[in-house]
Order: C-alpha cells, then sequence, then structure tokens
C-alpha cells in the first residue's frame, strides 16, 4: 500500500475526506483485502486513541514550536496562534504516546502541510538572481507569501 | 507564433524611429543587468499582476543606492499601503504598519552585486528599435527563451541602462504581467532612507531562506538524508543551478532549481508522508500521475507523489512547462541505473562518467550531448555540436557565479 493511500485512508476514518476521495477509498476497500484489514487496524486505533484522557504538554513546548516554525520570534505572539499552538502540543503529545501503536495514521499526524505559500516564499527568495526579475515584483511576492506563510493578514486584507 | 509575429511587427514599427547606430541586443542587456550597480535613483512605479479574483494594479515608491540597497513603500492597493521594505544588500526588513509586525528575510539585491546567472545558449535576444518611457528614450528588447517560458519585453533607458518597463507573455495567459516607470529622477538618495525600521512594540520574525549551494546532487542527498530523483529530461534550455535544503513546516527538504535564463523552475522533494499537499487546487492528470495545481500570482504550483516520493514544482512558467518537470522526475533507482548503464554502453564510456555527469545535475540528453557531441536524432532538440564547449563554460559560470567566486560578471547572450 503506497504512503498516500494510507494518509487517505486515515483521512477516510476521521471523516476528513471529499466526497470524491469517499468513492475512491471506498471502491479501494470493496477490493482489497490488506485495505480492509488497514482500515479495520486504524478504526481499532481511533477508539483507543479517543479512550484516552489528554495528556499535558511540557511546559515550554510553545516556544519550541514557535520557534521552530518560525525562526527567532520575539514580542507578544496573537491568542488565536497560542490557540493552534496548544492543540497542536496535545495532538503532538497524544501522537508520540502512542508511537508504537499508530502506524499509517501517524504518517498524517507528523506530516506537515506548509500550504501553497511555503513553497512559494522559497522559491522567491531565491529567484533574486534571475537576470530580469523585477525588484518590486519580487518586494510584493516576497512580502505576501511571508504574510501567508506566517499566517497573518493584514488588515485591510479582514475587512 | 503569435509572439513572434507581434515582436515582428513591432520591430518594423520601432525600427524605424532608432537613429544612430544600434548597440547589440546583449550589450543592451548586460548593461541594463549592471545598471543598478552604477546609479542611484528614485522612482514611482506601476505594476499589473494577476491574483486569484483578476488582475491587480499596485503603485510602489522605490528609491535605489548603488550597489544594492532598496527602500519600497507600497501605496496601492488599499491592502498593501504603507507596506515597508528596506533591503540592505545582506537581509530584506519587511513593515507591516496594520499588524506592527517586522519580518527580517533574505536580501533581493543579490542580483545587482554581481551575481547575475548567464543566459543559456539558446535564448534569442532581440532589440525591436526604440520607444520613450516617463519621458525618456529606451532601447526595446525581447527575450525569448526556447524552453517555452515567458517571452519578455524590456523598455531599458539609453542613457542609464535601467529597466523602465517590463512585460511577460506566455500563450496560455498572454501578456500577464506589465511594469512601468511613471517617475524616475536620478542622483544621491539620502541614507536615512535606508535605516532598518525599528518600530518601538512590533513583533519581529526572521526567516532565513536555505542555501542553493549544493552543487552536485549526491552532496544534497547526503544533507537531507534520502536519495534524489534526477529530472531524466528538461524542457528545452534549463539547465541545474544548484539545490539545498528547504524547510516545509517541520519536514526538512531538498530544493533543486533549473533556470532557462529567463525564468527559474524550483523542484521540492521530501518522502511521501511527511508533507502534506495544500488543500484545495485542480486536480490535472500528467500521464498516470495525478496532480495539484495551485496558482499564487505569478507563480504557479504543482505537487504530486511517485513511488514513495512526494515532489512540487514552483515557477512562473506555463503549465506546460511544469507538466514537463512532473513527466521527468523519476523516484525509482533502478530505472536512472539502467539509462545510465544504457546510454554509457551506446556512448562506448563508463557508466560511472555518465553517473558522475547526472550527479552534477544535467539530463540524459545534456549527458548525450556532453559525451558524444552527437545527439542521437530522436533527442537532439537544438543542441548541437557547436554547444558542447560553450554547455560546460556555462555551467562553469553557473558555478562560479552561485560561489560568489570574484570575477564571476553578469553574463548573457
Amino acid at each position: 500500500m503506497n504512503r498516500a493511500w494510507e494518509r487517505l485512508l486515515s483521512a477516510y476514518v476521521d471523516g476528513e475526506v471529499t466526497p470524491e476521495e469517499r468513492r475512491q477509498v471506498e471502491e479501494w476497500l470493496r477490493q482489497d483485502p490488506e485495505a480492509q484489514a488497514e482500515y479495520r487496524e486504524l478504526v481499532r486505533l481511533r477508539d483507543l486513541l479517543r479512550s484516552l484522557p489528554p495528556r499535558p504538554a511540557p511546559p515550554d513546548l510553545e516556544g519550541r514550536i514557535l520557534r521552530a516554525a518560525l525562526g527567532r520570534a520575539t514580542g507578544p505572539k496573537p491568542a488565536r496562534m497560542r490557540q493552534a499552538v496548544w492543540v497542536g502540543a496535545v495532538v503532538a503529545a497524544a501522537a508520540v504516546g502512542l508511537f508504537p501503536l499508530v502506524r499509517g495514521g501517524l504518517d498524517r499526524l507528523r506530516a506537515s502541510e506548509p500550504g501553497v505559500h511555503g513553497y512559494t516564499w522559497q522559491h522567491v527568495a531565491h529567484t533574486a538572481t534571475d537576470p530580469l526579475v523585477d525588484r518590486a515584483y519580487l518586494g510584493v511576492a516576497l512580502t505576501d507569501a511571508t504574510l501567508e506563510l506566517l499566517g497573518e493578514r493584514p488588515a485591510e486584507e479582514q475587512r | 507564433m503569435k509572439a513572434v509575429a507581434l515582436l515582428a511587427a513591432a520591430a518594423v514599427v520601432l525600427g524605424a524611429s532608432a537613429s544612430g547606430p544600434a548597440p547589440t541586443p546583449l550589450a543592451v542587456l548586460r548593461r541594463a543587468a549592471e545598471a543598478p550597480l552604477r546609479t542611484d535613483y528614485e522612482a514611482l512605479q506601476v505594476l499589473t499582476v494577476p491574483r486569484a479574483e483578476g488582475a491587480e494594479t499596485l503603485r510602489v515608491a522605490i528609491w535605489h543606492r548603488r550597489p544594492a540597497t532598496y527602500r519600497m513603500e507600497f501605496l496601492a492597493p488599499r491592502r498593501l499601503a504603507g507596506r515597508l521594505l528596506v533591503d540592505d544588500g545582506l537581509s530584506s526588513w519587511h513593515y507591516e504598519p496594520s499588524l506592527h509586525l517586522l519580518v527580517r528575510g533574505p536580501s533581493l539585491a543579490r542580483a545587482a552585486v554581481g551575481k547575475v546567472l548567464p543566459l543559456p545558449e539558446n535564448t534569442t535576444v532581440r532589440l525591436l528599435g526604440t520607444d520613450v518611457v516617463a519621458g525618456r528614450a529606451t532601447y526595446l528588447l525581447a527575450v525569448l527563451p526556447a524552453s517555452g517560458g515567458p517571452t519578455r519585453r524590456l523598455w531599458v533607458d539609453r542613457s542609464t541602462g535601467l529597466v523602465l518597463k517590463s512585460e511577460a507573455w506566455d500563450a496560455e495567459r498572454g501578456v500577464y504581467y506589465a511594469s512601468t516607470v511613471t517617475r524616475i529622477s536620478f542622483g544621491p538618495v539620502p541614507e536615512e532612507l535606508f535605516r532598518v525600521p525599528r518600530p518601538r512594540g512590533a513583533r519581529l520574525v526572521e526567516l532565513t531562506a536555505p542555501s542553493l549551494g549544493a552543487r552536485r546532487l549526491s552532496e544534497l542527498a547526503r544533507a537531507v538524508g534520502f536519495p534524489l530523483a534526477a529530472p531524466a529530461d528538461l524542457p528545452e534550455g534549463f539547465r541545474y543551478r544548484g539545490g539545498g535544503v528547504a524547510v516545509l513546516g517541520s519536514a526538512r527538504a531538498a530544493l533543486l532549481q533549473y533556470s532557462d535564463g529567463v525564468s527559474t523552475v524550483s523542484l521540492f522533494q521530501v518522502p511521501a508522508g511527511r508533507v502534506g499537499s495544500p488543500p484545495g487546487g485542480e486536480v490535472l492528470r500528467v500521464g498516470s500521475t495525478v496532480v495539484r495545481s495551485y496558482g499564487a500570482g505569478l507563480l504557479r504550483l504543482l505537487v504530486w507523489e511517485r513511488r514513495g516520493m512526494s515532489f512540487a514544482a514552483v515557477a512562473d512558467a506555463p503549465l506546460g512547462v511544469l507538466r514537463e518537470f512532473v513527466s521527468s522526475a523519476e523516484a525509482d533507482p533502478s530505472l536512472e541505473a539502467r539509462r545510465v548503464s544504457e546510454l554509457a554502453h551506446a556512448l562506448g564510456v563508463r557508466p560511472e562518467r555518465v553517473a558522475e555527469l547526472r550527479d552534477r545535475g544535467f539530463t540524459f540528453r545534456q549527458v548525450r550531448v556532453l559525451l558524444a557531441g552527437q545527439p542521437s536524432e530522436r533527442a537532439a532538440g537544438s543542441l548541437t555540436r557547436a554547444v558542447v564547449p560553450s554547455l560546460v563554460e556555462e555551467m562553469e559560470r553557473f558555478e562560479r557565479v552561485l560561489a560568489g567566486a570574484p570575477g564571476a560578471s553578469p553574463g548573457g547572450r
């Protein structure tokens, strides 16, 4: 079973697939005994996960995650970022605790989802050596991608 | 074809108004690349850029002090108004007033300090004639890559060499990008304009971009800890220009960059399962591969998986160019070994010689040309025996430029 399917099956178990993906998975489950076994195992692990109490996160986890995600950050942090970090911390703690048990699902828990701007930011940062690139355009592209990468939106765009 | 016809028509019209002996197109282009090294200026610039909801017109005030210092104040539209970017040649400092946020990022001024990459052999540069922009006399150049990537038109100031107007065109999008200087003045710019902004109480975030110093794919594979898939072939005119370790969220990915001299394609690779696809996007098929396609301004991102590897390609390029990257990135080591062996046998050389050139980022077609100087009828494309020495020289120039070697000067043809 390839990893794309593993992740899709894991998402299916959690009810996080599109209608088209749901049809793909169900068709696949009808035909593939290995997939059926994997599905049963994931359902069992999901039920096990749900039965466990939440584990407290280490006190310095927020700072470590923020530093890893944003480089070196200083100053006050927005409330929604703090909330996102704590949700991430609980998920990460549960994942680490269940490492030996959760197999296909762990891939998805560990998977990083950089978003479109995770790619475009790095691309733009390295195109300054193109001989014909326009500095003003680079400036717009880099600053737009930076804000998307940080999950920030200027006030004017929020309205 | 349409682009060529338009350019030819422009040449006839504009050529008639040219006066005096015209410099060569390459001389004009080289001068344009070097102009920021010699000139201080302040300017107002208007850009038209595609966005998801349609074209957006931007107004930017720019101050430049030679060789590599910039200040940009974004004036319009409202979403950008007040945004400030100061680049001191080492770092860029982006201040977003509505968020009270200061971001230190990579400098965007490297091209201005003598690290301009050379244009590949098969890029065509034409001088179409003369024109007037912001009240100043300009040469109008067209740069046409052989790759099928975007065609550029540049209006180059006759006196200073600065690019005062530019347009990008491709067959899919027509003219999709335009930038014009509406007012410009030359002369010293006050130093205080380039001071790094330090707004009291602002949040500071620092972002670093990876170095693209890896000349060999094996070197990069050691750095990221997994084997890489070297594209078997590339769109005409594209060359490998370097690689490095990229950070995608919490995952370390390999970033390989390819250039046709005008456009750059970034190819990311990471074992499948370590990154997920961004949400949304349009689903395409390239052969048997399912690909997700996303638009981001001028850029297009394609994401796909093959044989346990997750790939992503980003570029300001037509979809056709990116689809070729999808087709050619093969993550099967046994297939790579077999093709190396077959090509070595066909050329009568040791497989290690072919593998060594593959490791330097050459495609199989380029390896064939380098080792035989005589491409097969099917794979020849426009690469000919005459190209061979310059292909090697070009790669070596790339390496010197990327290494920042003294004497690595802007190039082109």
